[in-house]
């Protein structure tokens, strides 16, 4: 068993040194390549759909309002960060807007996480006492409300109004959204693996059960609400920085549709699931499925039905048979674990050797 | 049998990632990308559509550059902004990767602003088509433009209400977060102000289709002309439902509103409808422009695809297709003078490019890589046909 | 500042469009009384009706164009329930509505493929959009016929749910899903039949809708159909009279909020508020009968 453990570790390090370099590789040589932009967009929106899954996957609260906490969040952070010289140009309309700071990147990209938070726990209260689906509405509401506040013309030199947000802080290198994501989805795994974590699929498996056995309910929720509400709200600091602008259009109801299809990909109750759903689907719906939107030939065919939309639409069919016949996703609610692999190829292998006796016998 | 399948996905994932990692960012030999940021849906599709039919033109009557004595075929690639500017990064994103070596477009400004910093960033040269927000190219060195810009275009269609048709109290409708709109409408507002007319800002939301409120509030108070710097969707409701509740004023607006469209939605209520546009096509005095729009019209008049992207007419000719013409030319200029597919080089070419004879008069860019000009053409819209009504030369 | 007519006409147009979200609202409440699902695809077949119609009036004159069209919409409503809904029936709830967002997604993707993203103008219909002078206020014919069409439709309806064998299983499903499985009533017919009703309504609404505003754009179902739902709760879901006051309250609302420049902002987030605040405070909304949850 420990020597199992030591393998593991290993082979992590190993993993995780040849993604560093591969990724040091892409940042050099092809930094404006699809392939960066599929990274980059890819890395932040795990970080998103994971803090869903959290809520939606592991605690059993279907929340809708997660674009919501994202706004807030990209707002936070464009908000504290543009240059002062700049803010005369990005809020033209509003005199330069009444906040006149610059924060640090990580200073601004934390406060993200927090403000989010703040809202979160003023809504939680009330709202996490709904039943599913009214809670689901209530926090898609919330976000659609937020969304208006952010454009109302009266908090316009906060917020800009509805107008654009932008030449704030950025990142250049690929590897920051990695960074970021990563410590903030470990930090994510950590408090699965903890009591507080145990609590929370109780309470997803069967609340009454959960509270009879001890578990104080409003708490735990309220906690799990918190935390992926604090990372809701980076990943939308960190998507702001991606598009090098805000504006508050951007976070509507779709997006979190978009997340939540996300999760369901790669399963509901499975943080590696959410990971590879993210990367997976940001590949196709930007990168391998956007020959389908252009009509020229094809090996000398000329396919007349593979016009702009094209990929959207073959995209949701997918999307459509993943919720109707594989409802667990790709990873169901596993994880991706080292032994598991390992046992996985040692089956195939042993099968294998089998059917060869098999064969051999005959 | 799933786990299997869950893992050869990941698999796959890992490495077509790495395979078409290796031969993403190689540029073929003799070709040369040309990249178009244009909307072909959402709000302003109709008007996007027309602009990439100038460009496709320009692309048939000179498909190939030369640089430094070696041939390049131009290769166009498209990307839909969705005419919203929060879907513009991703399309700008996507023309990024693709290694194009200078872009053109857009149609409506908001998209161009919130992709402009990313073109910058990654050096290659936009070259501006019908947006006309001078914060598209204002505070950055890399986005051109070859159309007039808001604060001229607002000064015309302010004198224009205020002189012509004695508008001195107008109702500014203005989509809420826009940056077209709102940019024009500030314009606008400021020249009327100067002449000592009023212009009250009406706002609605993005998506809106009941402006039956509006109407009733312009109704009540009693103003005297309607300026409405909106897409071209919003323009067929907003025209129809004004004459629908007994709004009978001049109804203004400015270069988006040149679209055979809008008349065609609105049918017998487009009535005292008046905007600015970049170019007449009627006018005969111009023999660049009268042999662009014979060429044109025939070249359209070949494909059926192409008549639909028009509007379902070859006749028409909306002043934004010239502007997709122009644009193109200019950039196929840069790049031969330039001699180089690299951004930056073109960027220094375009900063001191000079053509003479394209289809919108001469083209010259100023220190803010603005095209100078100081015409305009106003038009109005009559039996549901888009009309010339009068020319402002300033 | 303004004068009565001004107020009056704020009134009329919210009174349309609140007739027009009791229409979709309806949909909604009959689906979430029986079935427990909120119908997210609801307002995009309301949408996919609108493109039926510009579709079909292409080829053919209006008088058959209408009946087509709203055949058309019930088919696919039901369709969509066979394809979508039931095969998770005996799944959890969350699973029915991930599916529900995802038909929703698919139908917006579809209509943008097949119109390539751009809006359509409706056909014309003169009966509805012929204007009228009315004591010095230009009404729409629209603007009468919506409110007296719909609150005729749902007199129908609420005639055909008390006084017949179909409401009656209806009434009978939506209390209790499995004893009334037990005592014999084809479950599945039911809810094709509730489909059937609510689409058809849908249909009805879209024609006035988009005749009125005159164009369809693939986007347009998602907003007025979150509205039309929120009305639904407002009114006590699986309440029909319910959802139809609370549409109008909705519209009305929404109509003044839009005409007040410094608020107007919030003419959609209140119909949330609103809601928010229904749900914090009477859960079971205006007209709801208080179900006891059980364990």
């Amino acid at each position: 068993m420990k020597n199992n453990k030591k393998r593991n570790l290993l082979l992590s390090l190993i993993l995780a040194a040849v993604c560093v370099a591969f990724l040091l590789y892409v940042d050099k040589f092809q930094h404006y390549s699809m392939l960066a932009t599929v990274l980059k967009k890819g890395a932040i929106y795990s970080l998103v759909a994971v803090s869903l899954n959290l809520l939606n996957g592991f605690t059993g609260l279907f929340s809708l309002g997660q674009a919501g906490f994202m706004m807030i969040g990209a707002y936070t952070y464009s908000i504290l960060t543009i240059p002062v010289a700049e803010r005369a140009g990005v809020y033209q309309y509003f005199d330069g807007g009444i906040v006149q700071i610059c924060l640090p990147m990580i200073v601004g990209l934390i406060l993200a996480g927090i403000v989010p938070t703040i809202f979160a726990w003023l809504i939680g209260k009330p709202v996490l006492k709904l039943k599913s689906d009214y809670l689901a509405i209530a926090t898609l509401g919330f976000a659609e409300i937020m969304r208006a506040i952010i454009q109302w013309k009266q908090v316009g030199p906060l917020t800009n109004a509805s107008n654009l947000l932008k030449k704030f802080a950025n990142f250049d290198s690929i590897l920051f959204p990695f960074v970021v994501s990563a410590l903030c989805i470990g930090f994510i795994v950590l408090l699965i693996n903890s009591t507080y974590g145990r609590a929370f699929k109780a309470i997803r498996d069967d609340e009454i059960a959960a509270e009879a056995m001890g578990i104080n309910l409003a708490k735990h929720k309220i906690q799990s609400f918190l935390i992926s509400s604090f990372f809701a709200g980076i990943g939308g600091a960190l998507l702001a920085m991606f598009q090098s602008s805000v504006q508050a259009s951007t976070f509507t109801s779709t997006m979190t549709y978009e997340i939540l299809l996300i999760v369901v990909i790669g399963g509901i109750g499975s943080i590696t699931g959410s990971i590879i759903g993210s990367f997976l689907y940001i590949a196709c719906s930007e990168w391998w499925l956007r020959f389908l939107d252009d009509p020229s030939s094809y090996l000398g065919v000329n396919i007349p039905f593979m016009r702009p939309g094209f990929r959207m639409l073959v995209f949701s069919v997918v999307i459509m048979i993943v919720v109707l016949f594989f409802r667990k996703g790709i990873m169901g609610d596993r994880e991706f674990s080292w032994d598991g692999i390992i046992n996985f190829f040692k089956k195939i292998f042993k099968k294998k050797e089998k059917t060869a006796k098999e064969v051999s016998s005959q | 049998m799933k786990k299997i399948i869950a893992l050869l996905l990941a698999l796959v994932t890992a490495l077509s990632l790495v395979a078409c990692g290796s031969n993403g960012g190689d540029k073929d030999g003799d070709v040369i990308k040309i990249g178009i940021f244009e909307p072909t849906s959402g709000q302003n599709g109709a008007g996007g559509k027309k602009e990439i039919l100038g460009i496709e033109y320009a692309h048939s009557l000179k498909p190939t550059v030369t640089i430094g004595g070696k041939e390049y075929q131009i290769q166009l690639v498209t990307a839909d902004n969705a005419s919203d500017a929060s879907k513009a990064p991703a399309a700008a994103q996507t023309l990024i990767s693709a290694g194009v070596s200078v872009v053109v477009g857009t149609y409506g400004s908001g998209c161009a602003i919130a992709a402009g910093d990313l073109f910058k960033s990654a050096r290659i040269p936009a070259i501006g088509t019908s947006c006309t927000n001078p914060n598209v190219t204002l505070g950055n060195d890399f986005y051109f433009r070859v159309s007039y810009i808001d604060p001229f275009q607002g000064a015309v269609m302010a004198n224009f209400a205020n002189k012509e048709k004695g508008s001195v109290n107008c109702a500014l409708i203005i989509e809420s977060g826009d940056d077209y709109s709102a940019g024009f409408g500030n314009y606008f507002q400021k020249e009327m102000e100067r002449l000592g007319g009023k212009a009250t800002v009406l706002e609605f939301q993005k998506g809106e289709t009941d402006f039956s409120t509006i109407m009733a509030t312009i109704k009540s108070a009693g103003y005297d002309g309607i300026f409405a710097p909106v897409s071209i969707e919003t323009a067929a409701m907003i025209i129809s439902q004004a004459r629908d509740s007994g709004v009978t004023c001049p109804i203004m607006a400015g270069d988006t509103w040149d679209d055979i469209s809008i008349a065609q939605r609105t049918g017998d209520k487009s009535t005292d409808i008046y905007f600015s546009a970049f170019f007449d096509a009627a006018d005969e005095s111009n023999a660049e422009g009268k042999a662009f729009v014979e060429g044109f019209k025939k070249w359209v008049a070949e494909d059926k695809t192409r008549i639909e992207n028009n509007g379902g007419t070859a006749d028409a000719i909306s002043s934004v297709t010239p502007c997709g013409y122009d644009a193109y030319m200019a950039a196929v200029n840069a790049i031969e003078k330039a001699g180089s597919t690299e951004g930056a080089a073109i960027r220094d070419a375009l900063a001191a490019l000079e053509v003479k004879g394209l289809v919108t008069g001469d083209l010259k860019f100023d220190e803010n890589g603005d095209a100078i000009k100081t015409y305009a053409v106003i038009k109005t819209i009559k039996d549901g046909d888009i009309v010339y009504y009068s020319t402002y030369n300033g | 500042m303004h004068d009565a007519a001004y107020y009056i006409q704020l009134l009329l147009s919210g009174v349309t469009v609140g007739s027009l979200y009791a229409l979709i609202a309806i949909g909604y409440t009959m689906v979430y009384g029986i079935l427990r699902l909120i119908n997210f695809a609801h307002g995009d077949i309301f949408m996919m009706a609108g493109f039926f119609m510009v579709y079909i009036s292409a080829e053919c004159s209006l008088a058959i164009a209408v009946p087509v069209v709203l055949i058309l919409t019930v088919i696919l409503g039901v369709a969509i329930e066979k394809a979508a809904y039931k095969p998770l029936r005996t799944a959890p709830r969350m699973s029915v509505m991930i599916s529900a967002i995802g038909v929703s997604y698919l139908l917006q993707n579809l209509a943008n493929y097949i119109t390539g993203g751009i809006a359509r103008a409706y056909p014309d219909i003169p009966f509805l959009t012929q204007v009228m002078n009315v004591g010095g206020l230009n009404i729409k014919r629209i603007t009468i016929v919506t409110p007296i069409l719909t609150i005729a439709l749902v007199a129908v309806l609420v005639i055909l749910i008390k006084k017949t064998k179909v409401g009656m299983a209806m009434r009978a499903v939506s209390r209790d899903f499995e004893t009334s499985q037990l005592m014999g009533i084809k479950i599945n017919s039911v809810i094709s039949m509730t489909f059937v009703i609510g689409s058809f309504l849908a249909g009805v609404a879209s024609i006035l809708y988009f005749a009125n505003y005159g164009q369809v754009s693939p986007m347009i179902g998602a907003m007025p159909g979150l509205k039309a739902f929120v009305a639904a709760v407002f009114g006590g879901i699986g309440s029909i009279p319910g959802a139809v006051i609370g549409a109008f309250i909705i519209g009305i609302c929404e109509s003044f909020i839009k005409a007040n420049e410094t608020i107007a902002v919030f003419s959609n987030a209140f119909t949330f508020a609103l809601l928010i605040v229904i749900l914090l405070c009477k859960p079971n909304g205006l007209f709801g009968e208080k179900l006891t949850e059980k364990v």
